[in-house]
Formats: structure tokens, C-alpha cells, sequence
């Protein structure tokens, strides 16, 4: 029976079914690994406040990664000292938490498990609209600790709603995602410095009047960055550092805040400033402003925009 | 009267003495099962105290004014905490209750389940983690006199069994010949389709590398990378699935199962799951004695071995008949046959003339091929 003969026509046409029957073979050969898909998670860790009692006065630290998907951080519950909360796809990204006591530090992640590394170079699992409503974390912190907040968003989108958080410092750096910094009440914390680092990506930050920062670095390439320090007065006078490289940055100032910009500035420009020497620019009031705001900026192919909103 | 008094006295005291211990322990195979599950959900538990030794399963209820000095785990159930632990209290396949009375020293976690909080104090971290648990309900199940991963062997078996059927009935119904073909070159040069195919396995991986770096050097190969790589895996699949499936053949044919009766097709798929029942039978064999320790590691290392072989046969097969359309790589004495037995009833005729040839008539029962 083995040795049946066929015609070499059906021979041909078996070449051509072979290639079927080969993708049927392999997707049932797969079926076993598709059975064992596993459907949503979530994940939810909180703690009480007052179960740190002794670790009242020191800083809280928030280690925070965040890889496709959407990001929430915001105020907790009075008594609260953290509250994650984490819905995610596992098969896109797998959710972590962790409070060190000793270093009183949040660790919150989502790391990552799909596409492939080709030669270092990673290939497939690329967000979309699905991605980001699939894995979704919020992070509230504590009304009542001095907040220390590293945060690092890949491939996302995100909502830090800081106000009304003791913030002291931040550092805030995104890759490919769109992210909103917002400070809609006052900072109950001086801040020594906040950190913005945006790599393709798009980083809006309002109200930083109320974040009470001292000095704001910013870093952009190949994206924008917005700073508006338009809704309140500013309680200090107010230095940015800026390194711009393909990309622009727009300032949004009241009128009454005087503006001097000091940049180095290779193939950019910088607009919305009236007064210029050599490297230096400035704004009509800067000799007479009680509040100022100094940019000192490097930038390679962008540009800076001052923009003048109403004193509030 | 009064010894029954007593008794019931002495069980009320043991309960309430000792408000959680009236579970069963996990037994081995359980807890095996449910450390896989939490090593599967390890960023999720990351932190989180789980010492499963001390687990137990089924419902827990820890009342108002009792203590328990310890942790506090149980595995596919409830536990209701009212009274105090001086540890952590944990549920795997299961919600954590904290009423309002409630006193944890230490956290409370949910696996599969969820803390529910009523205002209890807890000195730690409050965590529900809410995971599909593939499997792990149907084996908790299951009398304790079973055990659980030799149901579980014995159902893989199984599973392969059919799938693998479904697969060869396909190939019997689109790719007849080339079934026929790969089974063939099994039957006569099995060592060297063995060689062939330790080879191949060898070689897979750097030809998969070979082909990355080969469509890496241009800019349109860069782009094709991921689908070449798919294509290569598909293959592969393909064609250790139809080498599988010719070797199982092969093996059906040679033991001489197939009927004489029915059509073609039925014939073939007898001799195609009689091949298959052989290599189901040594696993399903192997998964029977999972429960039996060194025998049964035995019994799936010597199934390993010889799937493995049948395998890589079927693949060295597959691979010198290029899946079988290159008829000539079975067997060049069979193409030789034919002439033969075309001069059996051919008699030359000279071209003087002579009177037609008679053709001989077959002996009944002859060893004329139809």
C-alpha cells in the first residue's frame, strides 16, 4: 500500500496542499500553548499610615515603572500610605509592588513580558489603544509624608495629579508616551528639584506654579515639552535648566514674571522675548519684576516659545 | 451521661484552644501544585510571605477573642479572621474576611481571591492579587487517594493522542502521497533518516540565525525579519508534525494492522492510529506510574527517548524526500519493478513476421501486482 503511485498532477497539487496542511499541523502543534492563555490580573496592595508610625518624618521614596499602558498617581485617603492598584494583561506586561521598610521605598513596576529581542533590538509588542486599556495602574501616595517620587513611564500614557502631595523632589523621565504633570493645589512640600526628561514623547506640565520647585531641569529629544506656570503666583523666584535637541519647549509665563533666557543655540530659535544680547535674552520687565524666571538652555535644531498669559 | 458531657466539653475546648488547626494539610502533590502557581505569580507576590509547608485547605475561621500565634495560610478557601494573629494571614484560591475585631500583626493577602477589610488593624501590607489559576481547582478537588499529576500525565497523553490524530487524518485527506512518501523512506533507510535528522535538529538554530543575519544586510530584509522567522518556526512545525505522523504510520503499516476490508481512506486511517496508539500507549504507560517514583521517571525518560527518536527519524525522512514530492529518495528498486513487470506479457515481435504474440494468461493467485 505504501508504494501507491500517483500521478505526477496529483503530485503538484499535494505540493500545493502541503503548505496547508503544514500552518494546520503547527497551529494545532500551538494549540496547547494558546489553551494556556491566561486572562486579565489585578493587583491591589495598600497600607494604613499609621502602620509606619515611626517612620513619620522621613521621605517616602516611590520608585515607579510603568511600561504600555496608562498611569495615574494621585493623592490618597487621609490614613493611607500607598494604594496600588494594577489591571494588566499578562501576557503584555507583569505587575509588581514592593514596600521596603528599611529604606522606606515604594516599588511599583510593570515590566514588560512581550515581543522578542533580536539581536538586542526588540521587535513586536508594540502599545496600542488595546494595550493601554488593558494595563492600567493608579498610585495613590500619602497627603501627609514628604513624597521623594522617581518615575519612569515607557510606551504610555500618564496623569500625575501631585496636588496636594508634600512633594520634595521628582524625577520624572518617559520614552515614547504622552504624560501630564499637574499640580492643581498648592505643593505642601518645597520642592528641591524636579527632573523631566522626555525622549519621544510629549510631556505637559500645568500649574507648576503650586509645585513650589526651585530648579527644573529639562531634557527633550524629539518631542515637546509644555511648562505653564500661568494658574497661581509664583512664591519664588524660579530656575530651569534646559537641554533641547530636536524638539520644542513652550513657556507659559504671567505677564508680571520677568523672563531672561541664556542659550546656546545651534540651528533654533528663541521666541517671544523682545530684548537680545548676543546669548541672552530678555523680557521688557526683567529689571522691574518681583518674581523671575531664568532659563539657561542648550539647544540643537529646536526652539524655545515665552509665552505671556494673564497674571492670575 | 456525664462522660458524654465531658467529651463534648473536651471537643469545644480543643476547638476553641485551637481555632485553626481543624483544616487537612496539603498533601505533596497539592502543594506542588500551588507552588507552581506561586512561582508563576511571583512579581505579583513579590515581598509576600507564603510558607506553604504550614498550609492548609478548606475554610478557616479564627473568632472573636482567639489568638493565633503564627502565620495563618489555607489554600482553596475563605478564612474569616474576628480574633488576633500574630503573624500574616493568607488565602490561595480563596478571600481574606477582616472584620471590624480583627487584629493582624502582621499582612494580609489574597491569591485568586480578595481582602475583603472591615476596618481591622493590620500591621502590614493589605494585597489581593486576582489571577486565573489554570487547572488548580479541579486538582484540589480530587480525593486525596488520587493523585493529581498522574490524572494529569494521563490526560496530556490523551490529549496529544487526539490532537496528533487530527493532525494525520488531515494529512491522509490534502497530502495522501506525501504521507505515503516521508513513511516510505522510513521504512527503508531508517538510520540514515535518523542521522538526517539529528542533523537537521543541529542545524536548525544556526539556519535560523543564518537567515536572520542573510536578511539583516538589507534595509526591506530588516522589515521581513519577524515574518521569515515565523515562516521558519511554522515549518519546522510542519515538518516535525508530518514526520511524526509518517513514523507512526510507518510503524501501524509495518506491524500489519491494516484490514483488509473498507475503503482506501479507513484502511489507512487504521494503520495511522495504530501507529499513534503505539506511542500513546508507552506515555499513557508512563503517566500511570507518575505516582510511582523512580519507576515512573523511568517509564517517562524511556517514552522521551523513543518519541524522540520516532521524531527525529521523522524528520530526516522529511527532510531527504523534501516532505515527501521527491519520490526518488524512497526507494530506486521500486522504480526499477515497473519495467519488469511490463515484460512479463511482452513478446518482441520481429519485423519479418511473425504470427501475434500470445499473451500469457495469469496463474490464479499470481504474484501479478494489480
Amino acid at each position: 500500500m505504501i508504494a501507491e503511485r500517483h500521478a505526477p498532477k496529483r503530485r503538484s497539487r499535494s505540493r500545493a496542499t502541503l503548505a496547508l496542511v503544514g500552518a494546520a499541523m503547527a497551529a494545532a502543534l500551538l494549540s496547547p500553548a494558546a489553551a494556556a492563555a491566561q486572562g486579565p490580573r489585578e493587583l491591589h496592595a495598600h497600607r494604613n499610615a499609621r502602620a509606619s508610625d515611626s517612620a513619620a518624618a522621613s521621605t517616602m521614596h516611590v520608585e515607579l515603572r510603568q511600561n504600555k499602558g496608562r498611569v495615574h498617581v494621585l493623592p490618597a485617603d487621609s490614613g493611607t500610605l500607598y494604594d496600588v492598584r494594577a489591571a494588566y494583561d499578562p501576557a503584555l506586561v507583569r505587575a509588581s509592588t514592593h514596600f521596603d521598610d528599611a529604606a522606606h521605598t515604594l516599588h511599583v513596576s510593570t515590566a514588560s513580558v512581550s515581543g522578542q529581542h533580536i539581536f538586542g533590538m526588540h521587535v513586536g509588542g508594540t502599545p496600542d489603544d488595546r494595550s493601554l486599556e488593558r494595563n492600567v495602574l493608579t498610585v495613590a501616595l500619602p497627603r501627609d509624608r514628604d513624597v521623594d517620587l522617581s518615575m519612569n513611564l515607557r510606551a504610555g500614557e500618564g496623569v500625575l495629579d501631585l496636588g496636594g502631595l508634600a512633594v520634595s523632589g521628582a524625577s520624572i523621565t518617559h520614552w515614547g508616551s504622552a504624560l501630564t504633570l499637574r499640580f492643581s493645589t498648592a505643593n505642601r512640600a518645597a520642592m528641591h528639584e524636579l527632573v523631566l526628561s522626555t525622549t519621544m514623547a510629549e510631556l505637559n506640565a500645568t500649574d507648576l506654579a503650586n509645585a513650589h520647585a526651585e530648579r527644573i531641569l529639562g531634557t527633550v529629544t524629539a518631542g515637546g515639552l509644555d511648562l505653564d506656570f500661568g494658574n497661581a503666583p509664583l512664591a519664588a523666584d524660579v530656575d530651569i535648566t534646559l537641554r533641547v535637541l530636536l524638539a520644542g519647549v513652550r513657556v507659559a509665563v504671567p505677564e508680571s514674571v520677568g523672563v531672561r533666557v541664556v542659550a546656546n543655540v545651534r540651528a533654533g530659535s528663541i521666541s517671544g522675548l523682545t530684548k537680545r544680547d548676543e546669548h541672552t535674552w530678555t523680557s521688557d520687565n526683567w529689571e522691574t519684576a518681583t518674581r523671575k524666571l531664568t532659563i539657561e538652555a542648550g539647544i540643537t535644531a529646536g526652539g524655545i516659545t515665552i509665552e505671556r498669559v494673564a497674571a492670575p | 451521661m456525664r462522660n458524654a458531657i465531658l467529651a463534648v466539653a473536651a471537643v469545644a475546648l480543643l476547638v476553641t484552644a485551637h481555632p485553626a488547626r481543624a483544616q487537612s494539610v496539603l498533601s505533596a502533590a497539592q502543594r506542588d501544585s500551588v507552588q507552581q502557581w506561586v512561582n508563576e505569580l511571583a512579581p505579583e507576590l513579590a515581598g509576600a510571605p507564603l510558607p506553604l509547608d504550614a498550609a492548609t485547605t478548606g475554610a478557616r475561621s479564627i473568632p472573636a477573642g482567639s489568638t493565633v500565634s503564627g502565620d495563618v495560610l489555607t489554600v482553596h478557601g475563605t478564612v474569616d479572621v474576628a480574633g488576633r494573629v500574630e503573624g500574616s494571614v493568607a488565602a490561595i484560591d480563596g478571600n481574606v474576611i477582616l472584620r471590624a475585631s480583627a487584629v493582624v500583626i502582621g499582612s494580609a493577602l489574597a491569591v485568586g481571591g480578595t481582602v475583603v477589610d472591615s476596618g481591622a488593624s493590620v500591621g502590614g501590607e493589605v494585597r489581593s492579587v486576582h489571577a486565573s489559576r489554570p487547572g488548580i481547582l479541579a486538582l484540589l478537588n480530587q480525593p486525596t487517594h488520587v493523585r493529581p499529576s498522574t490524572a494529569h500525565a494521563i490526560g496530556l497523553a490523551l490529549a496529544w493522542f487526539a490532537i496528533l490524530g487530527v493532525i494525520g487524518f488531515a494529512v491522509l485527506l490534502l497530502a495522501p502521497a506525501n504521507l505515503e512518501a516521508v513513511a516510505e523512506v522510513i521504512s527503508r533507510h531508517f538510520g540514515r533518516s535518523f542521522l538526517i535528522g539529528v542533523v537537521g535538529q543541529i542545524l536548525a538554530l544556526p539556519a535560523l540565525v543564518l537567515l536572520i543575519v542573510a536578511l539583516a544586510i538589507t534595509l526591506i530584509g530588516i522589515v521581513v525579519i519577524p515574518l521569515a522567522v515565523l515562516a521558519f518556526m511554522l515549518g519546522a512545525a510542519g515538518a516535525l508534525a508530518l514526520g511524526f505522523v509518517a513514523m507512526a504510520y510507518a510503524n501501524g503499516n509495518a506491524i500489519g494492522s491494516a484490514r483488509t476490508g473498507g475503503s482506501v481512506l479507513v484502511r489507512r486511517g487504521g494503520i495511522l492510529l495504530t501507529g499513534l496508539a503505539i506511542y500513546a500507549g508507552i506515555w499513557l504507560l508512563a503517566g500511570a506510574f507518575t505516582w510511582a517514583g523512580v519507576v515512573g521517571v523511568l517509564l517517562r525518560a524511556l517514552a522521551s527517548i523513543v518519541t524522540w527518536v520516532a521524531v527525529t527519524v521523522g524528520l530526516g525522512a522529511t527532510i531527504s524526500s523534501r516532505a515527501g514530492t521527491r519520490r526518488d529518495a524512497a526507494s530506486p528498486v521500486r522504480e526499477l519493478e515497473e519495467p519488469t513487470l511490463m515484460a512479463e506479457w511482452q513478446t518482441p515481435t520481429p519485423v519479418s513476421g511473425v504470427a501475434a504474440a500470445r499473451r500469457p494468461t495469469p496463474a490464479p493467485g499470481g504474484a501479478r501486482r494489480s
